[in-house]
This record gives C-alpha cells, sequence and structure tokens, in this order.
C-alpha cells in the first residue's frame, strides 16, 4: 500500500472531520462572539467539536457502507460533511398509528443533540462566568480612584453612556463601600470592555504599581 | 438602659432601617413564589394559609416603604431596565449580578426586585455559585429579547 492509497482511503475522512470541525466552531464562534478566545480555551468546547467531528465521521462510514461505492468518495464526503447535521435533525418514525388522534412513535436524534448541545452551551457559560467572577475579585484589589478613572475613560472613549450618565451614576455609588464601588466599577469595565479590557488594566496597572497602592 | 428600652419600644415604623424593610419584600415575594409552586401542585390547603400571610406581609412592607419613604422603582424605570437586561445578556450572554447593575447603570436595589419579578415571569434564571449571583436567559427570555 503506497502513499496514494493512504491518502485515497483516509482522504474523504479528512475532508468529513475538516467539514464538521469547521461547522461545530462556526456553532461556537456564533453563540460566544463576545468572548470567543476563553469559550474555545474551555474543555466543553472540545468536546462539543470532538462529538460532531466524531458523528460526521460514524455517518460518513455509514453511508459508506451501505451504499455501493461513490464514483467520487470526496464528493460524498463533502456532502456529508456539510450535510450530516439536516440528518440529524430528520425526524425518523417508528411507529405511525392508524388513528390520527395517536402520537408518532419516533426516534429523534436531534432532541438527543440538541440536549447535548444545551449542555455543552451551559458548562462553557459557567466556565466563562467563573472566570468573570475570579477577575472581578483581582480587581478589587485596584484603588477605586483608580477603577473611577478607568470607568470614565471608557465611557468617554466608547460613548455606549454619556459623560454625564456615568458621573451620576459614580455620585450614586458614592453612598456604598469601598469594597462594593470597586466591585460595581470593575464589572461595568468587564462587561462593557471584555473580559481581555479589564484584564490588560490589571496586568498593566499592576506593572506601575496599582497594587501597591491599594 | 431604661431610655433604650423606651426607644426600642417606643420605635416608629417609619424608623425601621430601609435594609429591614427591603428584607420583608423580599420574604413576600419569595413567600409568592412558594405559593405559586404549591398551586401549581393542585389544590394544597397549605397554598390558602400562605397566601394569606404573604398578602398580609406584602401589605406590612408596603405600609413601611410609604412610611419610612423608600423609593419605589418608577414603573417606566422598571420597564426600561426590564429591556436593557434583556438586552445586555441576549447581546453578551449570561452575566454575574454586579455586571448587569453596572451596565444598566442601576444600584442594586434598583435592579433586584425587577430580575426577581422578571425570574417570576420565566424571563430569567438566577442561579447563585460560590457565592455569586448568575443570571441566565431562558427560552422565553430569548423570545421576548428578541422582539424588542
Amino acid at each position: 500500500m503506497d502513499m496514494e492509497d493512504v491518502a485515497t482511503a483516509v482522504g474523504p475522512y479528512l475532508l468529513v472531520a475538516a467539514l464538521a470541525f469547521l461547522w461545530a466552531l462556526t456553532e461556537v464562534i456564533q453563540t460566544f462572539h463576545s468572548d470567543i478566545r476563553r469559550a474555545l480555551r474551555s474543555g466543553w468546547s472540545a468536546l462539543l467539536i470532538g462529538v460532531n467531528i466524531a458523528c460526521a465521521l460514524l455517518v460518513f462510514a455509514l453511508v459508506r457502507s451501505i451504499t455501493p461505492p461513490p464514483t467520487s468518495p470526496y464528493l460524498l464526503a463533502l456532502g456529508i460533511g456539510a450535510g450530516w447535521q439536516a440528518l440529524l435533525r430528520t425526524r425518523v418514525n417508528l411507529l405511525q398509528p392508524l388513528t390520527p388522534d395517536d402520537r408518532a412513535v419516533s426516534l429523534s436524534l436531534s432532541d438527543l443533540y440538541n440536549r447535548f448541545q444545551q449542555f455543552c452551551r451551559e458548562q462553557i457559560d459557567r466556565s466563562l462566568l467563573s472566570g468573570h467572577a475570579s477577575l472581578l475579585d483581582l480587581a478589587t484589589h485596584l484603588p477605586v480612584e483608580e477603577l473611577e478613572r478607568q470607568v470614565r475613560l471608557f465611557a468617554h472613549a466608547s460613548a455606549i453612556h454619556t459623560p454625564e450618565q456615568v458621573d451620576e451614576y459614580l455620585a450614586r455609588l458614592q453612598t456604598y463601600s469601598t469594597e462594593e464601588r470597586k466591585l460595581y466599577l470593575a464589572s461595568y469595565l468587564l462587561r462593557q470592555g471584555g473580559y481581555g479590557l479589564l484584564q490588560e488594566r490589571l496586568k498593566a496597572l499592576g506593572r506601575t504599581g496599582g497594587e501597591g497602592r491599594c | 438602659m431604661n431610655g433604650s428600652d423606651t426607644n426600642e419600644g417606643a420605635r416608629a415604623p417609619g424608623t425601621l432601617p430601609a435594609e429591614v424593610i427591603r428584607t420583608l419584600a423580599e420574604i413576600s415575594v419569595q413567600l409568592s413564589q412558594i405559593v405559586v409552586n404549591y398551586c401549581a401542585h393542585g389544590d394544597v390547603p397549605e397554598a390558602e394559609a400562605l397566601k394569606s400571610s404573604q398578602e398580609k406581609l406584602e401589605n406590612i412592607s408596603r405600609e413601611l416603604k410609604q412610611a419610612k419613604g423608600v423609593r419605589e422603582v418608577d414603573p417606566s424605570r422598571s420597564e426600561q431596565l426590564k429591556r436593557e437586561i434583556l438586552k445586555v445578556l441576549r447581546r453578551g450572554g449570561p452575566a454575574l449580578f454586579t455586571e448587569l447593575a453596572a451596565v444598566t447603570l442601576s444600584l442594586p436595589e434598583e435592579i433586584r426586585p425587577v430580575l426577581q419579578t422578571m425570574e417570576r415571569e420565566g424571563l430569567v434564571e438566577i442561579r447563585t455559585l460560590q457565592g455569586w449571583q448568575q443570571v441566565f436567559l431562558t427560552a422565553r427570555g430569548r423570545q421576548e429579547a428578541e422582539r424588542i
């Protein structure tokens, strides 16, 4: 068996795996567009992508084994890789009762897959929020004046809120303890600017001795 | 000591701390939720008694708020907050309670009752993990957010 034979045998499988990978990757990116990098780093994303690839390969192997050898295995691989989820969404009615009032006994792989997707999504969400909580915990070690300054700067730069709105909010927060104010200010930066922004600010302030002034 | 006792005894409802009034209101909301859950399981005799207690507590809480002058969240502000929360959760996914308060430029006591109402309406789900309150959009909440 030379290299060409190996490529012919493995090539279609690799194509199916690549397409299923792209499909699952798109799902993760679409769902977690606000924090793609951290979502992809989560083990649950890897599981979701892995299961997608495994299912697509399984469908491809099944189709290949029950149909006559196709003229072009790559064409079949393209079809399965791009459209295996359509197959998955097909509801298979095992029993269709004669009376119209009775419900058909059906096998829905789609329900199973949706539950799995939902489960993975919830786990990724939890992992992201857990990261947020840890970062906020770190951010509360910064001086409150610095956090106020960062919030003002961000508000001016982003134009999400007017400077007056932000100033009014900062004034209203004055009735809270310093710890609580820090928490809400850091939360503002985290949600509006994203995880990366607050992490960057923390690093930068750490380098310039911000943590020393806590 | 007598003076202190006298003061405690003579404490008018209006002098109760706002925190106590808020807690009473929260207990009332939670009782209401228990009543709803009970009713979902059919006719439960305890539900009637609970409902009556919850109404009494709600009245006391309302009277105390009026006496104390605790500001109720303006209904239009509350509606605006609800829309903002739905938008924020739809755009950026689940959030911590503090994030939602900060991003909507509202104070915790302003946003908490709104979130509790939204939870009762089935728009959001509030979970607590390691002491942090996390707010998730439900399927119904997502539909509502898409309409905004």
